[in-house]
């Protein structure tokens, strides 16, 4: 029996008792039992009041129940913001030493690395340099890891302070090792007006299809009010308090009337412009038609905008009533960028009259899409030497058979006589055997990082991400490459799988640069544990992911322009497919995504060795030995490097085409720089190959490379 | 860093909560501690509309309502408890109501016709207890006042058991 079982007889009770006294007054001739009555009332009303007062103060978040926010894309963080909120969610307890020493390792690491570079010095020296506090004239930086500053398993005050100082210090102590100002420039700084403006955002994490009705919570507490004036009103013999009492128990009794209403809704929805260019401006027309018979007294709608669009003109949220047959129709205007934005889905909250209780929904809606395929361009990079053993268009370290004369070698028994240098006989009275170039077809792999640590920006307005720079970067070297004759393939490293085999030919350039476009990999939207976790095990999709119903065809088909698209993936293991529409899929024999789950790539404890050994487990047997690989990566992690240097330990010539993502304008945006540059020189000292560049932020811009 | 400015926008809810806020001043003006404790209501319902904050209007209902147990304790009259009773909720009401626009929608978006409802819908329920609580006040006998309190007490537990 549950509290409602008991307190609806004492309800009926006590309207009956109310009914009898006010009918004959003097029914009830006891005054002790008057007075018990009385007192009762008392302590209930009082009762209620503290209820009524702690639920306020208790009660749910602003937040809840709100309409969601759309039009704006994710807020995507910028390097080594994460590093400052862990510094400020750190106390100065014993509790938070393990954490606070964490933090310290890894800007002691930093320093160490820095000053070894600057000095010219082993890291060893470097390292008792730092701990003996003399690498910097700031005494906050010094003192984290020398002297009273340093590990503690205590109360350690100023420790933020100290941390801001550090990091400064050390990016300090770089640019002046590199002259080298900070390139970053800070666009609301420069005067340069920055489109799109800071909001809160506020998600629905329903699917859709899902409804949920709860209360809002408005008139909590004004049941507890009624009883509470009642209390008073007999404590001051006041008849009149005690009826004001009658406004609280209208009011609850109101708001528990009606329940929001379901929404029966038919929706419509119009987009200007399906296959826009980057920036150009798309319309969105949605209608929104009552099609049930109940008055809607309160309907709210968001449209779902696909991550990435970002709304310029007019709102894709509305708020009206609407009666049954009656439509609504709302406009906005999106800027267009790389990417398939399927328009698929509505949020609306109900509420009723009173608006006591509300339903928040996202209805499927028929789909309308938005591609937005950027120009690419062509980029070109040198390669490895590294090649197939086909002939070919690129110059690799080979000679053989071709036209072009390579160098010139002793006479060796067993050369054909036409190869004979005369004129270096004639000259030298030495036999001498020519050399030809033997061009080879090259094999490349392009690796795009869509890792969740990889979702970061330089410019948390303008919000493009790394991802996006890779990919853009990516289509131009895919182009590039291409038509440099090359073999070309396609890979995403993350939770996400995408791998088109090597191939050549226009049709193999097209599906590759559609799948640059609109696989999901290279989305806007940072994979999260549930776009993995959700997959069935059979290897299901995603929602948002490569149709799973698209008929698959086995790699190793030739192309229609006479181009071939060769099959990489070794027998047994895991199928590549390529869907009709081009986007690549894995199907049903890939398990294992290649990735954890975790988004939290940004976490230092793990070991970055294995994490590129489990994100190259699956990508990492589809890539033939003979593939030169190159990997477009921010760099934001440790993992990204283990990654680079893995590929390149498995035999293959790589390149790591990295664009700088990092901010300047605070101390752990700027130390994030740094430590991005140290994985560069990293990497360039295990004999990688590294091009770095500066990206515009503008999300509508290409790669803006310049190798 | 980055700084989220927000627009601001006259509504009809919030002209409704003021104006409710008022009518309780008005309603109460015949005491003076009642008035000065409705005037502080008035002063905090229009500092929690113009920062948009949902306890400063809330606290401002609950004081317009405790100007109102003033005046009723007093010297108030029937229609003026009454009066400002509902006002003080319906203050409360319409300013918690526009606060919830604000912030689902912008700016530029019309919302007369939900508030309207709305505010429709919270006056009929104000006038319709206004009107029953008058009619029982002047109808039951004389001493009758504990009839009343189990009558209210009743229909505050049954509001809240009769509905899940």
């Amino acid at each position: 029996m549950n509290r409602r079982h008991l307190l609806l007889p004492v309800g009926v009770l006590a309207a009956a008792a109310g009914v009898a006294l006010t009918l004959r007054p003097g029914l009830v001739p006891s005054p002790w039992l008057t007075s018990g009555f009385v007192l009762g009332v008392w302590v209930v009303g009082l009762v209620g009041a503290g209820v009524a007062v702690l639920a306020r103060l208790t009660g749910e978040a602003d937040d809840t129940g709100r309409l969601p926010t759309a039009g704006e894309r994710p807020a995507y963080r910028v390097p080594g913001d994460g590093l400052a909120d862990r510094t400020a969610a750190v106390g100065a307890s014993g509790r938070d030493a393990t954490e606070r020493d964490r933090i310290r390792d890894r800007l002691h690491d930093a320093a160490v690395a820095v000053l070894a570079r600057r000095e010219g010095i082993d890291e060893a020296d470097a390292g008792d340099r730092v701990d003996a506090g003399d690498w910097t004239d700031d005494d906050d930086a010094a003192a984290l890891f020398s002297g009273t500053g340093s590990r503690h398993d205590h109360v350690e005050t100023g420790f933020a302070r100290r941390v801001d100082a550090a990091a400064a210090a050390v990016a300090d102590l770089f640019d002046a090792g590199v002259s080298v100002a900070a390139e970053h420039t800070d666009a609301s700084e420069a005067g340069e007006e920055v489109p799109g403006s800071a909001t809160e955002s506020v998600t629905l994490e329903l699917d859709p299809g899902e409804e949920l009705l709860e209360r809002s919570g408005r008139w909590r507490g004004v049941q507890g009010l009624a009883l509470a004036v009642t209390a008073v009103g007999i404590l001051v013999g006041a008849p009149l308090v005690i009826l004001s009492g009658v406004v609280g128990v209208a009011f609850a009794a109101y708001a528990r009337l009606w329940d929001a209403p379901s929404p029966t809704l038919g929706v419509e929805r119009v987009v200007s412009e399906t296959d826009p260019r980057p920036g150009e401006r798309v319309e969105v027309t949605l209608s929104v038609r009552n099609r049930g018979d109940r008055l809607l007294p309160d309907v709210r709608i968001c449209d779902d905008v696909p991550a990435g669009l970002r709304v310029v003109d007019g709102t894709p949220r509305h708020t009206t009533a609407l009666r049954p047959g009656k439509t609504a129709t709302i406009s906005y205007t999106v800027e267009a960028v790389r990417g398939e934005h399927a328009f698929d889905s509505l949020a609306v909250v109900t509420r009723d009259i009173s608006a006591a209780s509300r339903r928040l929904a996202r209805l499927p809606t028929e789909s309308a899409t938005v591609t937005c395929r950027p120009a690419f361009g062509e980029h070109s990079v040198s390669l490895g030497d590294l090649a197939t053993l086909f002939s070919g268009r690129t110059e690799v370290a080979e000679t053989g058979t071709g036209v072009s004369f390579h160098s010139l070698r002793e006479h060796r028994r067993g050369d054909p006589l036409g190869s004979l240098d005369w004129g270096h006989l004639a000259k030298t009275g030495e036999f001498a055997t020519r050399r030809y170039d033997e061009p080879r077809t090259v094999r490349v792999a392009v690796l795009v990082d869509a890792r969740a640590a990889a979702y970061v920006t330089a410019d948390d307005r303008r919000r493009r991400p790394a991802v996006d720079v890779c990919t853009c970067a990516a289509g131009a070297l895919v182009a590039g490459l291409l038509e440099d004759g090359a073999l070309v393939g396609l890979g995403a490293v993350g939770p996400r799988p995408c791998w088109v085999p090597a191939g050549n030919g226009r049709d193999h350039r097209e599906r590759l640069l559609r799948t640059l476009t609109s696989h999901e990999a290279f989305g806007w939207g940072p994979p999260d544990p549930v776009t993995v976790d959700a997959r069935s095990p059979d290897g299901e999709q995603s929602r948002r992911g490569a149709d799973p119903t698209a008929k698959v065809v086995r790699s190793a088909a030739a192309s229609e322009d006479g181009g071939v698209t060769m099959a990489d993936a070794p027998a047994g293991g895991p199928t590549v497919a390529v869907s009709d529409g081009g986007s690549a899929v894995v199907d049903e024999q890939s398990g294992d995504t290649g990735e954890s789950a975790s988004p939290d790539e940004h976490d230092a404890d793990r070991d970055p060795t294995e994490t590129a050994k489990t994100l190259l487990a699956d990508i990492g047997t589809r890539l033939p030995a003979d593939a030169q690989v190159v990997f477009c990566t921010p760099l934001a992690d440790d993992a990204a490097t283990a990654v680079g240097r893995q590929l390149h330990a498995r035999g293959h010539d790589v390149l790591v085409a990295s664009p700088d993502v990092t901010g300047g304008d605070t101390p752990c945006r700027r130390l994030a720089g740094v430590e991005r540059r140290l994985r560069l020189d990293g990497l360039r000292r295990d004999g990688v190959t590294v091009h770095e560049w500066t990206p515009p932020t503008d999300p509508t811009a290409d790669a803006g490379w310049s190798v | 860093m980055s700084v989220v400015v927000r627009e601001h926008r006259l509504r009809l809810s919030h002209g409704l909560a003021v104006a409710a806020a008022l009518a309780t001043v008005a309603a109460v003006r015949v005491g003076m501690l009642g008035l000065v404790a409705g005037f502080g209501g008035v002063l905090l319902l229009v500092t929690g509309l113009v920062w948009r904050s949902r306890g400063l209007v809330a606290l401002a209902g609950v004081g317009l309502f405790g100007a109102t147990v003033l005046v009723a304790a007093g010297p108030g009259s029937l229609v003026a408890t009454l009066v400002g009773a509902f006002g003080a909720v319906l203050a409360a009401d319409f300013g918690t109501f526009a606060l919830g626009i604000d912030r689902d929608v912008d700016p530029s978006v019309a919302t007369t016709r939900v508030e309207a409802l709305h505010a429709v819908g919270s006056l009929t329920v104000a006038l319709l207890a206004g009107g029953l609580g008058y009619a029982l006040f002047r109808s039951v006998p004389r001493g009758s006042t504990l009839g009343v309190v189990a009558l209210l007490f009743a229909a505050a537990v049954l509001a809240a058991v009769l509905r899940p």
